[in-house]
């Protein structure tokens, strides 16, 4: 067993890594969670070793954003250094969206989370003030997709329009992880972040394997699902101990770094 | 402290429409080694092609003898028709070939769970108290209550169940007092195991991981790192089952 396969077999505080979780959430959504404080969530991390947690709030698949992006927000403030905030919109009006965007970026948000369940695609043009934010500050940009065709069309234009974004793809593998390894390795801005509640086994060593370990990113999607489970995806996958601290780490660090604030 | 896992919720040999590769119970036995698993309850998985009980049933017995850290959960059918052993011959080749635990997939083997149609059979697992596994897919949570309200002694051991079904999978642990829920793939709740430990005690969890199809490391990382006692870990990891096992009358 890995030196980092052992630590987690044995349950040890993983601390040193200085892992960054590309993505979690806040909020309610359809189903019941224990424990939807943010203080629940910080106890996870630290009994993991997670250092820090990029959240959107769960309002980006349903509607109120700005109500999303306050909570977002007050967590933000509760827990500096530990919650990184997605700012999430709802593209009904342009100027709308720059307003938001605006605000949360200068109140210290780190990226932009899109969700297609809004009925509104990513290139919609009520969309692109906040775009055009994150490509002049370099953020992250972490879209949902699930493996189809439209999606990656979507993001391939995206990430060919808006060249300064980190964009991460979601949920890699869901289905068509062929078709993830193909657009990693195409388009240099994109990354794929590993969250998938099956946790498939091989799956990311699959991704590691195509697209390479500097494009692979981890996500766990908490509190929608559960980052101690998340987690053991990478930390069991088939892959060298230094692709693992890229895909828990080195990668985000990397990415967090190009922002301008 | 070292927390030994006792997988219960494991399976090998499915044959699937397309697919060329079989995972042989050598690799599963070279993926629980990988991650330090001791043991496992297993059933022949994915069973898309496996429609002959008797024949999924013999290659798990066969395992067993090779490997006998790999523990049969046969499938047991109601006898009421023809071409199955009287239920309480197909319990006692069970238990004779070192079951952990019988299962049962209605859908798939044509039957319903209606008390005059398999009261029968569940009479003999709770005289032989074998416990009966549940797979969510096979046997939806809504007829695990009406199986444990109908056999209140039946030992029911339930696995695959998606984290977003908590509005019915409390309920159904509070109620049915003889319901254990397996972690293993798709349980993965934020702080599921520390809620379930809580209301419900450790004693009511089993370890498990969801092999072949899912990655093994993800119910033990969801385990180690879960916010309980180790003595918890240790009942959750492997006590509680080798409990049930140790009641089964042979």
């Amino acid at each position: 067993m890995s030196e980092l396969a052992g630590r987690a077999r044995r349950g040890e505080n993983l601390d040193d890594l200085d892992i960054v979780d590309v993505h979690g959430h806040l909020g309610r959504y359809e189903f019941p969670v224990p424990d939807l404080t943010a203080e629940g969530l910080v106890r996870v991390m630290d009994r993991i070793g997670v250092r820090q947690v990029m959240v959107s709030h769960l309002q980006c698949i349903q509607g109120h954003t700005a109500f999303g992006n306050d909570e977002v927000l007050a967590a933000m403030r509760t827990f500096p250094e530990r919650i990184l905030g997605y700012v999430t919109l709802f593209p009904s009006d342009a100027e709308v969206v720059r307003a938001e965007m605006t605000r949360c970026v200068d109140s210290g948000f780190v990226g932009l989370k899109m969700h297609i369940s809004n009925g509104f695609p990513y290139t919609h043009a009520n969309y692109a003030p906040a775009l055009a934010i994150a490509n002049e500050r370099r953020m992250p940009v972490l879209l949902h997709a699930w493996g189809d065709e439209n999606s990656f069309s979507q993001a391939r234009e995206l990430a060919g329009r808006y060249p300064q974004i980190s964009l991460l793809l979601a949920h890699s593998g869901s289905t068509n992880p062929q078709g993830y390894v193909r657009i990693a390795m195409e388009v240099a801005n994109i990354y794929l972040d590993t969250c998938l509640s099956r946790a498939p086994r091989g799956l990311i060593d699959q991704l590691v394997a195509g697209a390479g370990a500097d494009n692979v990113v981890w996500g766990s999607d908490c509190y929608f699902m559960s980052m101690t489970q998340q987690i053991g995806a990478v930390l069991g996958a088939k892959i060298a101990d230094d692709d693992k601290r890229k895909l828990l780490s080195l990668n985000a660090r990397k990415i967090l770094s190009r922002i301008v604030r | 402290m070292d927390i030994p896992l006792f997988d219960v919720q494991a399976g090998f040999g499915g044959l699937q429409p397309g697919k060329a590769d079989v995972f042989s119970p050598g690799d599963l036995l070279g993926e629980m080694d990988r991650v330090s698993i001791d043991r496992a309850a297993v059933r022949i998985f994915p069973d898309t092609l496996d429609k002959d009980v008797p024949l999924s049933n013999r290659l798990l017995y066969e395992a067993h003898r090779k490997h006998p850290r790999l523990l049969p959960c046969p499938i047991v059918v109601p006898a009421g028709a023809f071409g199955y052993a009287p239920e309480a011959d197909q319990v006692a080749e069970a238990i004779d070939n070192g079951a952990a635990a019988a299962r049962i997939r209605p859908a798939v083997d044509q039957w319903i769970l209606a008390d005059w149609v398999c009261g029968r059979l569940m009479d003999v697992l709770v005289e032989r108290k074998l416990p009966l596994f549940c797979l969510a897919a096979a046997v939806p949570l809504g007829q695990v209550g009406e199986l444990a309200r109908l056999c209140p002694e039946l030992t029911i051991i339930i696995a695959g169940v998606e984290f977003r079904s908590a509005n019915v999978l409390m309920p159904l642990l509070e109620t049915f007092g003889n319901t254990l829920l397996s972690i293993g793939s798709n349980y993965t709740q934020h702080r599921g195991i520390e809620t379930l430990v809580e209301r419900f005690g450790a004693e009511r969890l089993l370890f498990g991981t969801g092999l072949p199809t899912a990655q093994p490391m993800t119910a033990i990382t969801q385990l180690m790192y879960a916010e309980i006692s180790d003595e918890q870990k240790w009942l959750i990891g492997s006590q509680n089952l080798e409990r049930l096992i140790g009641g089964i009358r042979r």
